[in-house]
């Protein structure tokens, strides 16, 4: 249930990454990553499998390391 | 519904809350200085929140810890991102990172 009504909040991300310059852009990416993760972890717990919280904290991972690269990015080349 | 399952219930409700107020806030904010605030306390507030009613749940076994984890992770990697993003968004505004020498006090050059 909980997990469902996070999906929510990926709407105003994914309005926020169609829109606006490629910053804002960025911000609608990081806050969408954010949201999924917490998604996953709700959905780990859910199925009540512990291996899913594997992909939860990957996915964490992922998006600061894909985050960092696009700031960098942004910076001078795009 | 005993004490613990309110107390998750409470807390899964805060995460949610946080987590929807704060996409709003994206949304509806004007420049991206203004956004990065907004991003803050979706990557603080519900990971605490939700890895506390997994360990609630739980107790502290694999699932918890692991939650547990993923609430540091979140917490720790999201000012590093905020600042890089911020960082980008001004060099791009302004072409540099550094103070400028309209923007010091009375505009003087030092």
């Amino acid at each position: 249930m909980a997990a469902l009504a996070l999906l929510a909040g990926l709407v105003p991300c994914g309005v926020v990454c169609l829109r606006g310059s490629p910053v804002d852009r960025l911000i609608g990416l990081e806050l969408a990553g954010t949201v999924d993760t917490l998604v996953l972890l709700l959905l780990a717990q859910a199925y009540d499998r512990a291996i899913y919280f594997d992909l939860a904290l990957a996915l964490a991972l992922l998006s600061f390391a894909g985050g960092l690269v696009f700031a960098r990015f942004l910076e001078r080349w795009i | 519904m005993s004490p613990r399952d309110l107390a998750v219930t409470a807390l899964l409700v805060l995460a949610v809350a946080v987590t929807l107020v704060s996409c709003a806030g994206v949304l509806l904010m004007r420049n991206p200085y203004d956004r990065l605030h907004y991003t803050a306390p979706a990557a603080v507030i519900p990971p605490v929140a939700i890895a506390a009613a997994v360990v609630l749940e739980e107790r502290l076994s694999a699932a918890g810890i692991k939650a547990l984890l993923i609430a540091l992770v979140l917490i720790v990697t999201n000012p590093v991102l905020g600042h890089a993003t911020a960082r980008a968004a001004r060099i791009r505004q302004y072409g540099q990172w550094r103070v400028r020498d309209e923007e010091r006090e009375g505009g003087s050059r030092q």
